[in-house]
């Protein structure tokens, strides 16, 4: 965990499926119950059919989507770790359904753990939860090899 | 119904651009309007219509007081940081066009050379808005959101190093032609760029807009008033905003087709509402925070394909000569970050024939708003 971290809001709209199946340990996003559509960020209603959303566990697995290494000056409380790769996370399930997240060697390495030399986009993920502080947790993205995307 | 050449615009103003300006912020709003308004020679009391950006920090009625202007009948302000600028302006035209009001004035100031002033320093310790989804995961500034773009996007259509290096030093060039650049008298050379620190990988220090104090305005009237003021009138030819849906400013990562993005609407629209093409462009003025919405918006409003920006940039040219002169006061990287405003100061002057570096016998400017938020463009042209 990163101390001072700015943390995001439980408390929004059409979040309480994402940030509960969070705590149980679980990655879940809305899914259409009519075109059976995945959507991220959290909508009232499928933004392509109109229908409506429940959530819906995925995978945990994806591919890297694209990524930057974060160099200072930053936020305070990721000062004392530039620099470090941010990450795009683009989910199996769908092309367009994405979540930023670090990337890590094992679950709970902290956010400059993986070398941006190692990074190919395209390369398989696996998404472990970790908590970001107390109340909050969010995947962190296990870099795999592709014998282990099976 | 069309805008066209309904619209014209009759003024500009602006103060000096730099770092740590001594006036406050309405002050040099002040300035640049009164500049604007001397420049159309319409009295302040004639202005019943004013038009900022949801981020302007100086609020309409100070300004009103402060400058004289009014009563008012209509008071806009455009969001969306960096997309407002075509859309300030744009809101301002559709009054005068619509005859709800008579005269304009738009503006922006800005204090921005201080680190702490800086949006993305402000985050909470709670985010409650959209970065709520990116920030906690060390995607902390516009900067790395770009960035993250750019990447993908050199991933798809090649490595684009090469163009965004001519992004950045064909600006720092138009920069010494003109005095009022932050850049002038700071030439910088190919190599100087890539020697510069990365900030946020593959994006380096001079990808970056400045930091900048100081202040911008536009006078507009009717097309028929302006034809009885004194100085060259520069008529507005289109204007639309653009908002794609699934849009998340700014890191807009969750669209299925990332690079079909606001600007794509934004430009459609634009083109709908005229006879006008992108080859009928003389000189353009796009937004540019940071160098590679340059490449974006070149695809977007149709200059090139997609994926072939960076083939454009090389080899048919933004310079002065080039095919497409971009840019030509030396933009956000090195005239000054004034979120745009200076970017349509620059096409008015372009039309009028003022401007630092010329575009020969310029008839048709296109103007547009930051690529990586909902956004606008205009598209301007000489009433002959
Ligand atoms: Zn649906």
């Amino acid at each position: 965990m990163i101390a001072n971290i700015p943390l995001p809001a439980r408390d929004g709209p059409f979040e309480e499926g994402f940030w509960s199946a969070l705590d149980a340990g679980t990655l879940a996003h809305q899914r259409c119950r009519d075109c059976r559509r995945w959507h991220f960020p959290p909508r009232h209603r499928c933004s392509d059919c109109g229908g409506a959303l429940a959530y819906e566990p995925v995978s945990g697995r994806g591919r890297l989507w694209s990524f930057t290494v974060v160099h200072a000056p930053v936020l305070p409380a990721f000062a004392p770790f530039t620099p470090f790769v941010a990450a795009v996370v683009e989910l199996d399930e769908q092309p367009g359904l994405r979540m930023a997240g670090y990337l890590v060697h094992r679950a709970g390495d902290p956010i400059n753990a993986v070398a941006p030399q190692s990074l190919t986009i395209g390369m398989p993920l696996r998404a472990v939860i970790q908590p970001l502080s107390e109340d909050v947790r969010w995947p962190q993205w296990e870099l795999i090899s592709e014998d282990e995307t099976a | 119904m069309s805008l066209a050449g309904k619209v014209a615009i009759v003024g500009i103003g602006q103060t000096a651009f730099g770092k740590g300006l001594v006036p406050p912020e309405r002050a040099l709003a002040c300035e640049a309007i009164i500049a604007a308004l001397d420049d159309a020679g319409i009295p302040a009391q004639e202005i019943d219509a004013v038009s900022s950006y949801t981020m302007e920090a100086t609020p309409d009625y100070e300004i009103v007081r402060s400058v004289g202007l009014g009563p008012l009948h209509f008071f806009s302000q455009a969001p969306h940081g960096g997309g407002a600028g075509p859309a300030a302006v744009g809101h301002a035209a559709l009054a005068i066009a619509s005859g709800v009001a008579r005269n304009a004035v738009v503006w922006r100031a800005r204090k921005r050379s201080g680190a702490g002033s800086r949006v993305w320093a402000q985050t909470g310790a709670v985010i409650e808005d959209v970065w709520k989804w990116s920030r906690p995961s060390g995607i902390l500034r516009p900067v790395d959101e770009v960035a993250i773009t750019t990447r993908r996007y050199f991933h798809e259509y090649g490595d684009g190093s090469e163009a965004l290096a001519t992004v950045a030093t064909t600006l720092r060039d138009y920069a010494q032609a003109n005095p009022a650049a932050m850049m002038h008298g700071k030439p910088m050379s190919r190599e100087a760029y890539f020697q510069s620190r990365m900030v946020a990988d593959p994006l380096r220090l001079f990808d970056n807009c400045l930091e900048s104090d100081g202040a911008c305005a536009l006078v507009l009237t009717s097309a028929e008033r302006a034809r009885d003021l004194p100085g060259p009138a520069v008529l507005i030819e289109g204007f639309s905003q653009g908002l794609v849906p699934g849009t998340q400013p700014m890191p807009d990562f969750h669209r299925t087709d990332t690079f079909t993005n606001s600007s794509a609407i934004t430009a459609a629209n634009l083109w709908r509402q005229t006879d006008l093409t992108p080859a009928a462009v003389d000189v353009a003025q796009f937004y540019d925070a940071f160098s590679p919405l340059i490449l974006f918006s070149l695809e977007a409003y149709g200059f090139c394909g997609r994926g072939e920006a960076r083939d454009f940039i090389l080899s048919q040219g933004i310079g002065a000569g080039g095919a497409l002169p971009v840019n030509t006061a030396g933009g956000s990287l090195s005239e000054a970050y004034l979120h745009g405003m200076n970017l349509i100061l620059e096409g008015v002057r372009q039309l009028r024939g003022t401007a630092a570096t010329p575009v020969a016998d310029a008839r048709v400017a296109l103007v547009t708003g930051c690529d990586a938020t909902p956004n606008g463009a205009l598209l301007l042209r000489r009433p002959d």
